[in-house]
């Protein structure tokens, strides 16, 4: 019998999935703030796998970061504009084709990289997802790279301002 | 732990800060002098880092960051590359209504993140890094928003941009699932399982897609033509240039730092990607109206003819590599800073717009055409002599296998159909009729030193090259080649 | 009785769970109910009014004294409301999302209910620690969740599918995000104090009276998140999502019924976590004045309870009371307050914070 916290891992991956698949490829529905809350389920579901994996930290901080601000922003701009329903595309045998192909081929890699890789172990299942330990990773082992995504970050705001402000001077 | 090594990025990060924050307190019709000052600074830098402000080689951060030959040269590289494209915006100022200050920012933090690519010793650095510049030339493709083709531009880099990097982070993490470290070197050392390991291949796999979009191989390469026609030249100058650079050094060092065993298992690839994308650039290039689409193709092209010394895993092919770039750099820059001092004058990028230019400012169509001359490959400039230190690697390669006469062939091919598109415009240039009632171009102070500096490497390099080989060969010193491609083990065999 | 208990912790846990959650859902609830009852009757009392005093069910009155007395205090007066939420038609206009509209209420409310699941609302009863999860992210999870809330309002707006919901939504959803990073940001530097983001323990850090209170040591702080809180629950002087006199009612516009009444719970669910949160991170959370160790006998478990309701109730005082003193402030000047004041002084607090920790701890050694 499987354990319980495996059953969770297939629960939360199959949701995630699920979510994940509605959000792109929704047969319901054509709306985009459908497919945007579906996003925001995927995202939930994904931080439902990283408490599994003991990332603590991770999965308060997905849910308060993407699910709660990212998307949100989202949604704000979705509405404000107004999108209708979008309309179903014709697709083309060609385009179909292809691009099956094209899945078709990466998942087959993926398959067979999966399908050889050996299994960990029971002891690298969790991780150190404490925030300290975290912490010391983010503020010494990756200290650089930490401080060169505030530039980037920087850089954002002011392409951002550059880019939609109404009258630059 | 020696921080000191990232001085010189320190430095042009805070020239970025203190270009933006002057912008607060000068006049808008100082602007210009700001980038003047921005590019004389970083000149100062320049000057400092070839050895005053980190005199010793070393690594830094864990290992992340290392400070080698290899860094060195594409350090000095990217820095004269910033000073020139900051020159050279200051000639475009007339097409960008708004935000000059901005521009010479955030090119100053572009050129951050191609100094921190220089030095990445890890795949976490090397991803900050590309992202900084990439999410840096989102904004600066788009920069002038009023013009529908720009936004085009920027759209489309954002959205294929945004792709790649999804794949190479994905990879990343099957990396680092599978070697349990993002260090180039501690990869290295567990390199013989990890070759075995199909998670690990795959995430490299994916890795070599993200970096096969920032040097526009195919078949990563759609962004290309759409960007360079959209993007203001200076930007497109730099992407060419700086971003084009960054990938290489990448590509460098992840597949003869970090995997080496695994890169000459995969050398089919390399050399398939080289053929096909020398090809689909050259035949593309021909039909062309717009001069910088195609320019875009042209450097579709020069990918695949830098991927040809990739390809031939040598030291002879890595250093030709870094050779050909830095012909390739001076030739660039001369074209676009070419294309800058015509804004003005100029609204569109369009070959016929160039008719008669040969009347109207000797100096701009000798300088282009001295450029195009040299991206064709024709003595005694720069880019003959880097064409030809490439053919040589795969040359030399072809002795172990034949397959490499085929690419032999392909390169050669290239050259030929460069020559006719690259003629096409000195042609419209010379012999094409001026449009009526025009006057001449007057060509400004920075224009005339980027022209003058970028026109001198290109004969300079062109006549007396043995320097930078020289150079170009000590950087590549670091770098480890497959032991099936290295001498001794030849003889050994016979 | 209970002696099963011991043999299987498993079962215990989800017992004792079980119960937690079950009574402080229902302290929740009946809180709910009264804090409306406190807002009409402080409300009326700042008008100079007398506020409801009728409301009495039929056999109440027989009572001598008492049922008067009960009645003049407006007791009854909820029991009435809920019974009226409940009786009134549901309507759901025909030009709304109907699926969207009928899921915002529910989104509003369940959020501000999840984040009472990290508070220490008690020290120990029996053996039984008194917090539905210790988490050792504590803090984090509660802004997660009440980050979720906003959905449930920009739903709500956007579904209702007419113009003044639609402002109220998108009114709200920049606060909350603008607000949110103000509030996280005044936090960092209380956790930075107590080097720990679970709940639990910065109570523990605060032990010792008064004195102890990380209020006293990060004053700022406290006041951003104070303001912050009153924003992020749409509640005057910022509560603007719902101005009545721009926006008809904002968000809740077209919901009527037990679907209004969602929104009404979750509003003051989310003051009731707002200040369980300022009770915890600055004010000792359940301990006395003068400070106590973790309750060894039942008695003792129970007076800290008490403690933190008492001072749960007081920051809920607060809240009505600022409601009917203050008027609404303007959009523009409400953005500035949170980007250009809080943030950045949010951020020189932490600045300081981090500074003088480095001094101290270079004293210490």
């Amino acid at each position: 019998m499987p354990e319980f916290t495996d059953l969770l891992f297939y629960g939360l991956a199959a949701l995630t999935l699920g979510f994940g698949f509605l959000t792109v490829a929704n047969p319901f529905s054509r709306n985009p703030v459908t497919n945007a809350m579906f996003l925001v389920l995927t995202i939930i579901s994904m931080a439902g796998l990283f408490v599994l994996l003991h990332a603590f930290f991770l999965a308060a901080i997905q849910v308060l970061v993407y699910a709660g601000a990212v998307m949100v922003l989202f949604l704000f701009v979705i509405m404000l504009l107004d999108l209708p329903e979008e309309n179903r595309r014709q697709i083309k045998t060609l385009t179909l084709g292809l691009g099956t192909i094209a899945v078709a081929a990466i998942a087959g890699i993926f398959i067979k990289a999966i399908s050889h890789a050996a299994p960990l172990a029971a002891s690298d299942r969790w991780l150190d997802g404490e925030t300290k330990p975290l912490g010391k990773i983010l503020f010494e082992t990756y200290l650089l790279p930490f401080e060169i995504l505030s530039l980037l970050l920087l850089v954002a705001m002011v392409g951002v301002i550059l880019l939609s402000k109404k009258d630059l001077k | 732990m020696n921080h000191s090594l990232i001085t010189t990025e320190i430095l042009v990060i805070l020239l970025g800060l203190g270009v933006l924050l002057a912008d607060l307190w000068i006049r808008p019709e100082s602007r210009p002098a700001l980038g003047w000052l921005a590019a004389s600074l970083l000149g100062c830098i320049l000057a400092l880092s070839l050895g005053a402000l980190t005199p010793h080689d070393g690594s830094a951060f864990g290992g992340m960051y290392v400070l080698d030959g290899l860094a060195r040269y594409f350090k000095g590289f990217f820095l004269l590359a910033g000073i020139l494209v900051i020159l050279m915006t200051v000639e475009f100022r007339h097409r960008l209504p708004v935000g000059l200050s901005e521009f010479f920012a955030l090119t100053l933090f572009a050129l951050a993140g191609m100094l921190f690519a220089a030095s990445a010793n890890d795949f976490i650095l090397m991803f900050v890094s590309l992202e900084l510049i990439t999410v840096t030339f989102f904004v600066l493709n788009s920069f002038q928003r009023a013009r529908l083709p720009s936004l085009e531009a920027g759209v489309k880099y954002l959205i294929l941009g945004g792709v790649a990097s999804a794949f190479m982070i994905f990879g990343i993490a099957l990396i680092f699932g599978s070697a349990n470290t993002t260090n180039f070197s501690l990869v290295a050392a567990q390199q013989a399982q990890l070759a075995a390991n199909p998670v690990f291949l795959t995430g490299l796999m994916l890795v070599l897609v993200g970096l096969g979009f920032k040097i526009a191989a195919f078949p990563f390469h759609l962004w290309a033509p759409d960007v360079y026609q959209g993007s203001p030249a200076p930007a497109t100058a730099f992407l060419s240039v700086g971003s084009k650079a960054a990938g290489f050094v990448l590509l460098l060092r992840v597949l003869f730092g970090a995997v080496p065993q695994i890169t000459s298992q995969w050398q089919v690839l390399l050399m398939v990607t080289a053929a096909i994308t020398i090809l689909y650039g050259s035949l593309c290039a021909l039909p062309q109206r717009n001069f910088k689409r195609l320019l875009g193709y042209s450097s579709i092209a020069n990918a695949g003819y830098l991927l040809l010394g990739v390809a031939a895993e040598s030291r002879t092919g890595s250093s030709a590599v870094l050779y050909y770039l830095g012909g390739y750099f001076f030739t660039v820059l001369a074209i676009f800073t070419v294309l800058c001092s015509l804004s003005s004058t100029i609204d569109n990028d369009e070959i016929s717009a160039l008719n008669g230019l040969g009347r109207r400012s000797p100096f701009l169509a000798a300088a282009l055409s001295i450029g195009l001359v040299s991206l064709a490959g024709i003595p005694p400039m720069v880019g003959f002599f880097g064409k030809f230190q490439l053919l040589a690697a795969v040359l030399e390669a072809a002795r172990l296998a034949p397959a490499f006469y085929v690419l032999l062939g392909v390169a050669v091919v290239g050259v030929v159909l460069s020559l006719y598109y690259y003629f096409n415009v000195i042609r419209a240039m010379y012999w094409g009729d001026a449009p009526a009632g025009v006057s001449l171009i007057e060509v400004s102070a920075p224009a005339r030193i980027a022209l003058l500096v970028c026109l001198a490497g290109v004969l300079y390099l062109g006549i007396a090259p043995g320097g930078l080989l020289r150079l170009a060969d000590g950087a590549v010193a670091g770098l480890k080649f497959s032991p099936a491609h290295a001498p001794s083990v030849v003889t050994a065999a016979h | 009785m209970f002696d099963w208990l011991n043999y299987n912790p498993t079962a215990a846990f989800v017992v004792f769970s079980a119960l937690k959650i079950g009574i402080a859902f229902g302290v929740v609830m009946t809180m709910v109910a009264y804090a409306v009852l406190v807002e009409r009757k402080v409300s009326a009392f700042i008008q100079d009014r007398v506020g409801p005093n009728r409301t009495a069910p039929p056999l109440a009155l027989k009572i001598p004294f008492v049922g008067r007395f009960l009645q003049g205090l407006g007791i009854f007066q909820p029991m009435a409301d809920g019974l009226k939420f409940i009786l009134k038609e549901d309507f759901t206009p025909s030009y709304v999302r109907t699926i969207y509209f009928w899921l915002a209420p529910a989104i509003a409310v369940i959020p501000a209910l999840l984040t009472i699941a990290v508070i220490p609302f008690g020290s120990m009863l029996g053996s039984e620690k008194m917090v539905i999860a210790d988490l050792n992210v504590g803090i984090l999870y509660t802004f997660g969740i009440v980050s979720l809330g906003v959905y449930g309002i920009v739903l709500a707006g956007w579904s209702s599918n007419s113009k003044y919901p639609f402002l109220g939504g998108i009114r709200s959803t920049s606060q909350m995000i603008s607000y949110e990073i103000a509030m996280g940001m005044s936090v960092i530097a209380v956790f930075m104090m107590v080097g720990d983001l679970n709940l639990s323990r910065i109570v523990e850090y605060q032990s010792g009276g008064l004195h102890h209170w990380l209020v006293w040591r990060q004053p700022l702080a406290f006041v951003i998140f104070l303001v912050s809180a009153f924003a992020e629950t749409n509640r005057l002087p910022f509560d603007l999502p719902e101005s009545e006199s721009e926006l008809v009612g904002g968000y809740h516009t077209e919901y009527s019924s037990m679907k209004f009444a969602l929104f009404f719970l979750g509003e003051y669910a989310n003051m009731i976590a707002s200040s369980a949160m300022m009770v915890t991170l600055f004010f000792g959370g359940w301990q006395p004045l003068w400070g106590a160790a973790p309750a060894g006998s039942v008695f003792a478990g129970l007076t800290h309870i008490l403690w933190f309701l008492a001072k749960l109730v007081a920051f809920m005082v607060l809240f009505i009371w600022v409601r009917w003193m203050l008027p609404r402030f303007r959009y523009d000047q409400l953005m500035d307050l949170g980007w250009r004041r809080f943030i950045p002084l949010a951020l020189a607090n932490i600045l300081a914070t981090a500074i003088g920790l480095g001094l101290y701890s270079l004293a210490s050694n």
